[in-house]
Order: structure tokens, then sequence, then C-alpha cells
């Protein structure tokens, strides 16, 4: 049967919510970890950040993410489910904002408007191209 | 080069890799080959391309974060929105309907706004 658009199913909405959640958690924290570097060799920075507790909260996140994001793409199309989590930039955005202290512009929130309505169109259309739904 | 340069250098080979990334785990995700599969491969071969090429962009995201702010870099990794979108109708065989590729346009255009600079 084709999948009707605008009609998720409920384990695949879940899937997407986690994706974006982890996906923030991973931005920021990555973002954390990464800050404040010493300046030299390529290879110092990085051996800096494998150091640091939160580059390993990241990649857990990061292992969940995969893990999630698996189980997504066997529900749904690539081209339909990786722009939906396109909506991570605006809780990084706000996020950032709180947590990191960064600027917020009017035109980052003019951006974040027209991301919210992109993904809007996305979710309009079948989130399957056809065939039987693999999850697992 | 300056460090905002080697940032953005940094940034947008993360996005290649991330592109590519996506597509391999999708095909591990689906199993068996999909209608227009570009090289036959089992599974695991997919997800230990997939997971490679994420290791690749897990390193240059993290340079790139070194001299870039989040709020910037982030939403410039939204280029992969793009290269996923034209790698999945090439060669995933996806219907990429006209909502979707507008979908697709005004995310790219609402992250070009979220990387304008103050």
């Amino acid at each position: 049967m084709k999948p009707a658009p605008g009609r998720l199913p409920a384990a695949l909405a879940a899937g997407l919510l986690l994706a974006i959640v982890l996906d923030t958690f991973v931005q920021l924290a990555w973002k954390r970890a990464a800050s404040d570097l010493p300046d030299g060799p390529v290879a110092l920075a990085l051996a800096t950040v494998a150091r640091r507790p939160l580059f390993w909260a990241a990649m857990l996140a990061f292992a969940a993410q995969l893990w999630n994001w698996l189980r997504v793409l066997a529900r749904a199309d690539l081209s339909f489910a990786q722009p939906i989590t396109a909506l991570s930039y605006l809780s990084v955005l706000g996020l950032s904002a709180l947590l990191l202290h960064e600027h917020v512009t009017w035109t980052r929130g003019v951006g974040a408007a027209l991301v919210l309505a992109g993904v809007g169109f996305i979710t309009r259309t079948p989130h399957r191209t056809g065939g039987a739904d693999r999850s697992p | 080069m300056t460090n905002f340069a080697a940032g953005l250098v940094a940034l947008l080979a993360a996005v290649a890799f991330e592109s590519l990334a996506q597509l391999c785990l999708k095909l591990a995700a689906t199993g068996a080959a999909p209608a227009r599969q570009p090289v036959a491969a089992p599974a695991r071969a997919w997800l230990a391309l997939g997971l490679g090429a994420y290791g690749l962009e897990i390193a240059l995201y993290t340079l790139a974060l070194r001299w870039l702010d989040v709020s910037l870099a982030f939403p410039l990794s939204g280029l992969s929105f793009l290269g996923v979108a034209f790698l999945s109708k090439l060669l995933l065989g996806e219907n990429l309907t006209g909502a979707r590729w507008i979908g697709v346009a005004l995310i790219l255009t609402g992250t070009g706004c979220l990387t304008l600079p103050a």
C-alpha cells in the first residue's frame, strides 16, 4: 500500500524526535569539548579533545544516535528523514544562546522560521518511496 | 590561511563525508539491495563504510569547531541536505516530489540566514 502523506507512524515520529534531541546534545557537547584547545599541531589538539570527558559523552550520544538513525532509515526515505533533523538547528540556536552565550540576531530568527517551513513541506510528502517497511 | 578559512575548509570536507556516510547508512539500514544500489554489497560493508566516513567527519568537524562558532558551523553543515537529496534521487531511486525539493530549498535558505553575520 502506498504510504499516506502527512501520516507518520508513531515509531518513526519517535525516532525522528530522539534523533533531534541526540543531535542537539552532540553538537553542544562537541563544541564545549573542542573549545579552548592549545595552539600547536593538529594531533595535539585532537589528543587534548580525546582526554576530555565531555567529548566521550558526545561520542556515547553519537553511538546512540547511530543506532536510532539506522532504525529511522529502515522506516523512511533518506531524503525524507534527513531534512527533518534540521529542526535541531532551532534547538541548537536556542541552547547556544542560553548555555554558550552566543549571539542570536533577527536574521537567525528568520532562518529558523524558514527551516521550520521547509520541514513542514517535507513532512507533507510520503515518508517512503515504496516497498515493504524493513524496520526491525 | 586564516583560522576562519581553515575552519570553513574543514567544515566543507566534513559536509562531503556526512553526505557519503548518510548514503552508506541508508544502504546498511535497508539490508537488501534498493532499486538502484550503486554497488552490490552486504549491509555490514555499507555500515563499515558509513562509520569510516563518519570517523573522518568527526575529526574534520572537531577541527572546524576549534575555529568557528557552533551556531555558524552547525547550520553550514546543512549543505549536506542538498548532497543527500541528489544522492537519494540518483543512486537510491527515491521519489523526490516538488514539495520535498521546496522543503530542502527552504531549509537551505534558512541555514543561509542562520549563517549571516551579526
